[in-house]
C-alpha cells in the first residue's frame, strides 16, 4: 500500500500537482481511520491531501481513475504492442525515407501535433542511454501550445538530428515500446488520423489540450490563443482589475495612517494634561511608491503577452513613482514617450504596430491590418545585446527603489545570454522580476537561457494568461509587503 | 464530544440540519480525529460557513469566528495591547512607582527596580484577546472558523501558519502560548485568490461544489418539512437548469431555499413560467443574469408569441 501511494504521489507530481512528503505521510496516517474496503473513502483521503485546488481536483480525478482502475488492467493483460491501423509505421522510417514517402509524411504529421517532447524522447531512446520501462510520465508533459517560431526552429533541429541517425531496428522490443509510448502519449491518446476510441487511456494532464470551444474563463486562456474579441475583452477586464487594484492601494494607504500608536508623541502630548494620555498619537508613514522599469521582448514568441503587460502597468501608473518601458528583440527601444503622449490603448497600438511582425490571428492593434509576412526576419531575439545596450544607454533609469520587470521567454537563439550583464543591472536596482510567457515545462529547453538568468532574479514567474499576470501584479506591485519601497 | 466514525458524522450533521455527502463527512471526520485544520473552498452559498456552524453544534462546542477582510492584521485577529489602559495605570500607580524607586540612590538602580516590575504592565491583564488567541486559550475545546481567508493579505496567512501547524501563538513580550485544547479549525475560502502552498500543506482540503439535485432536494425537504416531494423536485430541477447557464453569479443553496420559501409563501404548488419570471430576482442578483435566464426560459418554453401570452396570463 505504501509503495502504491508513493507511486501515485509521484504521478501526481509529474502532472504538476505540488504533493509534498508531509502530505503523503498525512494521507497514510489518515488511512488508518477509514474503512479501506470503501473505495470512496480511500479516494477522499487522497484527494483531501493531494489535490488542494479545484484545478488539481479535476486532474486528480483523472489520474486516480487511470492509476487505480485502468493501469492495473493494463498490467494484468500485458497489452499487446500497438500494431496495424492507428499506429505509427516506424519500421518504415529509414534514412532513405528522409527524402520523401508516406512514412515521413506520417512522422511529420505526428511532429506537427506535439513534436518536442516526442523528439527528445526518440533521441534519448536512440542514444540507448534510457531504459524505456523507467520512463517518467513527466517526459510527456511538455508538449502543448501552438508552434511558435522558436519551437518550430527547435523542432527542425531535432528532425535533422533524428534523420542523421539510424532508427534502432535491431532491437525489436525497443521499437515496440517506442511505438506504444508514442501512440499512448499522442494528443487524445491516438495518432493523427486514427479512429475514435483508440488508446484513450492516457490521463488528461499528459494530453495536448483540445481546441477550445465555446466560452471559457478568459483569465485562463493563454495570450497566444486569444481571439480578437477575447483580446478586447481581456483589455476591458484589465481596466476593471486596475481600478480594483487602485482602490486597494488607496484603502491601504488610508489604513496605514491609523495603524500604530506613536508612544513618543503620545507621552509628549500627555504633558499638556499633567501626564495623562488624553489623546493618542498615531504613527504616520508617507506612502512609498515604487518605480517600475519594464523591458518587454516583442519577438514573435512573446509578442502576444506584451500589450496586456503594458496596459496593466500604465493603468496603474498613478500608484507608482514612475513607469518606464522599453521593448526589444535584439535592439532596445524606449517607448515611455509614446505612453506620455497618447492614451494607454492608443500608445500600445502604436508600439505594437511599429514592429514588422507576423500578426497572430488575435491582432487587434495597428488598425487590425494584416502585415505582409517577411521571408526572413532581420532581427532575432538577442537578450545579451539588448541587455548590454540597456545598461549602456539607459542604466540611469535604475535606482535602489526600482523594480525591473522583464517580460520574455529567454530564448536567445543560442547567442551569448549575457547573464553577467543582468547581474550588473541587479546591483543597480532594488530587484529584478522576470515573467516568462512560456509554459514552465519548456524552460531551459533548447535555446532557452532562462536558468542562466535565474540566479540574478528575485522572482521568475510564468505569465501566459491574464490570471497569472493579475496574480503577479497583485503580489508584487499592489501588495504592501512587496509593493512599497 | 467527538465524531466516532464517518457514519456517526453524517448522522450528527443530519441531526443538526446539515445534509452532508459521504465526501464531506469523511473529510470532517478526519479533520476531527487527526486535529488537522480543514480548508474548505467553493462558490459562495454552498454551505461552507454553515458546515462550520453545524460542526460546532454537533460537537457541542462554542464557535469562535474570525471574519477575514483585506487589511486584517494580528491586532484584529490574535491580540492587541491596550496602550491607553497601560498608560492610565501608569498614571494611577505614579505614587506607588515613586515609593519603589525613592529608596534608590542612582538612576541605574531605579531603572533596574522598575524593570523588575515590567511583568505587571506586560501581562494578560493588558492584552485584548482576539478570536485566534481566544480559541487557543479557551478552557473548553472550541470550533474556530476563519471565514473567507482568501480576503486577507498574504502576510496574514503567514501569521496563521504557527497556529495551524503547532496550535500555538508567540507574543514577544509574553512568550509562546500553547493551546489548552486543540480547536477544530475550519478555514473557508471563495477562491478569490489562491492560498499559499505552505498554508494548504497544513490543512485537509475540501471543495464543496453546488450539490447534486438529489442532495439539494434532501436539503429543501429538511429545511421545509412537509413540502411535497414532487414540488421540491420541480424547484430543484428549475434551479439546476438555471445553474447550467453561463451566469455572473449562479444561484446557491441558500437562494434555492429562499426561493422555496417565496413559492410556499405564495401558496404555489406548481411552478409555471410566469411565476418563475416574477420571482426570479430571488435567484438571480445581477441584471444581466436576470435577462439571460428570462431569455433562456422563454426560448425553452417555445415561440415568443406563445409565452408572451403565458407570462401575461393571470395567475
Amino acid at each position: 500500500m505504501t509503495a502504491t501511494i508513493i507511486q501515485f504521489a509521484q504521478i501526481c507530481r509529474a502532472a504538476g500537482m505540488p504533493v509534498s512528503s508531509a502530505e503523503v505521510l498525512d494521507a497514510m496516517g489518515q488511512l488508518e481511520w477509514i474503512d479501506l474496503a470503501e473505495e470512496k473513502q480511500f479516494e477522499t483521503v487522497l484527494k483531501a491531501n493531494f489535490a488542494k485546488n479545484l484545478y488539481h481536483q479535476a486532474i486528480f480525478a483523472n489520474l486516480y481513475n487511470y492509476f487505480f482502475h485502468h493501469l492495473p488492467n493494463i498490467k494484468r493483460t500485458r497489452r499487446p504492442p500497438a500494431a496495424g491501423k492507428g499506429t505509427l509505421p516506424l519500421r518504415g522510417i529509414t534514412r532513405d525515407s528522409a527524402t520523401g514517402g508516406a512514412s515521413r509524411e506520417e512522422l511529420l504529421d505526428l511532429l506537427a501535433w506535439d513534436p518536442l517532447a516526442h523528439l527528445d524522447l526518440l533521441l534519448k531512446i536512440q542514444s540507448a542511454d534510457l531504459d524505456i520501462t523507467q520512463l517518467h510520465p513527466s517526459c510527456f508533459a511538455a508538449g502543448e501550445g501552438s508552434l511558435t517560431s522558436a519551437r518550430s526552429n527547435r523542432m527542425k533541429a531535432r528532425i535533422r538530428e533524428l534523420w542523421g541517425r539510424d532508427f534502432p531496428f535491431g532491437d525489436e522490443s525497443l521499437r515496440l515500446y517506442c511505438q506504444e509510448y508514442l501512440v499512448d502519449t499522442l494528443p487524445n491518446g491516438r495518432p493523427p488520423g486514427a479512429g475514435k476510441g483508440a488508446h484513450s487511456l492516457v490521463p488528461r494532464p499528459f494530453h495536448r489540450k483540445p481546441a477550445r470551444r465555446g466560452p471559457a474563463n478568459l483569465g485562463e486562456i493563454p495570450f497566444q490563443q486569444l481571439t480578437a474579441a477575447e483580446t478586447r475583452a481581456v483589455h476591458t477586464l484589465i481596466a476593471r482589475l486596475a481600478a480594483k487594484y487602485k482602490d486597494r492601494i488607496t484603502r491601504r494607504e488610508r489604513l496605514q495612517k491609523k495603524k500604530l500608536v506613536d508612544i513618543r508623541k503620545t507621552i509628549r502630548k500627555s504633558a499638556q494634561y499633567e501626564g495623562l494620555p488624553m489623546k493618542l498619537a498615531w504613527r504616520k508613514r508617507p506612502p512609498k511608491k515604487p518605480k517600475v522599469v519594464a523591458l518587454c521582448d516583442v519577438s514573435y514568441s512573446v509578442w502576444a503577452a506584451v500589450p496586456f503587460m503594458l496596459n496593466i502597468l500604465y493603468s496603474l501608473q498613478d500608484c507608482f513613482r514612475q513607469v518606464k518601458s522599453f521593448v526589444f528583440i535584439a535592439r532596445i527601444a524606449p517607448v515611455s514617450d509614446i505612453f506620455a503622449r497618447l492614451e494607454t490603448m492608443a500608445a500600445i497600438d502604436q508600439v505594437m504596430d511599429s514592429y514588422e511582425l507576423h500578426y497572430p490571428r488575435s491582432a487587434v492593434y495597428g488598425g487590425e491590418t494584416e502585415k505582409v509576412p517577411l521571408d526572413a526576419d532581420p532581427e532575432i531575439s538577442d537578450y545579451g545585446s539588448a541587455l548590454a545596450e540597456f545598461l549602456e544607454k539607459f542604466s540611469d533609469t535604475l535606482d535602489r527603489r526600482t523594480t525591473l520587470m522583464i517580460l520574455g521567454d529567454g530564448r536567445n537563439n543560442f547567442l551569448p545570454p549575457g547573464a553577467d550583464i543582468l547581474k550588473k543591472m541587479k546591483e543597480k536596482c532594488r530587484r529584478i522580476i522576470w515573467l516568462n510567457p512560456e509554459p514552465e515545462a519548456l524552460w531551459g529547453d533548447g535555446d532557452s537561457e532562462i536558468f542562466a538568468y535565474r540566479p540574478h532574479l528575485q522572482e521568475l514567474r510564468p505569465c501566459s494568461n491574464l490570471q497569472e499576470l493579475a496574480a503577479f501584479v497583485s503580489d508584487f506591485l499592489v501588495h504592501p509587503f512587496y509593493g512599497n519601497g | 464530544m467527538e465524531f466516532k466514525s464517518i457514519e456517526d458524522t453524517i448522522e450528527k450533521m443530519k441531526q443538526n440540519d446539515y445534509i452532508s455527502s459521504q465526501e464531506i463527512a469523511t473529510v470532517v471526520f478526519l479533520a476531527g480525529v487527526t486535529g488537522k485544520p480543514l480548508l474548505i473552498e467553493g462558490p459562495p452559498g454552498v454551505g461552507k460557513t454553515e458546515l462550520a456552524k453545524t460542526v460546532a453544534r454537533a460537537l457541542g462546542r462554542e464557535l469562535i469566528r474570525l471574519q477575514c477582510y483585506e487589511g486584517i492584521d494580528e491586532g484584529k485577529a490574535i491580540y492587541e495591547w491596550e496602550y491607553a489602559k497601560q498608560l492610565l495605570y501608569t498614571q494611577m500607580l505614579k505614587e506607588k512607582i515613586h515609593d519603589i524607586v525613592d529608596a534608590e540612590d542612582s538612576l541605574t538602580a531605579a531603572v533596574k527596580k522598575i524593570a523588575a516590575q515590567e511583568n505587571a504592565f506586560f501581562s494578560d491583564h493588558f492584552i485584548q484577546a482576539r478570536p485566534l488567541l481566544k480559541a487557543i486559550t479557551s478552557p473548553e475545546p472550541v470550533v474556530l472558523l476563519i471565514d473567507e481567508v482568501d480576503k486577507s493579505d498574504p502576510e496574514f496567512e503567514a501569521l496563521l501558519l504557527e497556529l495551524l501547524s503547532d496550535y500555538q501563538i508567540s507574543i514577544p513580550e509574553l512568550g509562546t502560548i500553547r493551546a489548552r485544547h486543540i480547536p477544530f479549525v475550519i478555514l473557508t475560502s471563495n477562491s478569490s485568490r489562491e492560498m499559499s502552498d505552505t498554508l494548504k500543506r497544513r490543512c485537509l482540503y475540501l471543495y464543496i461544489d453546488f450539490p447534486s439535485p438529489e442532495r439539494e432536494r434532501d436539503i429543501v425537504m429538511l429545511k421545509y418539512p412537509g413540502i411535497d416531494e414532487r414540488f421540491a423536485n420541480k424547484i430543484v430541477a428549475a434551479v439546476t437548469d438555471i445553474r447550467s447557464l453561463d451566469l455572473k453569479k449562479k444561484p446557491c443553496i441558500s437562494e434555492t431555499l429562499d426561493w422555496t420559501h417565496t413559492l410556499l409563501a405564495l401558496e404555489s404548488t406548481e411552478i409555471p413560467l410566469d411565476l418563475i419570471i416574477r420571482t426570479l430576482s430571488v435567484l438571480c442578483k445581477h441584471r444581466a443574469d436576470l435577462e439571460r435566464v428570462k431569455e433562456h426560459l422563454l426560448t425553452k418554453e417555445g415561440a415568443p408569441g406563445g409565452h408572451r401570452e403565458k407570462t401575461n396570463a393571470p395567475h
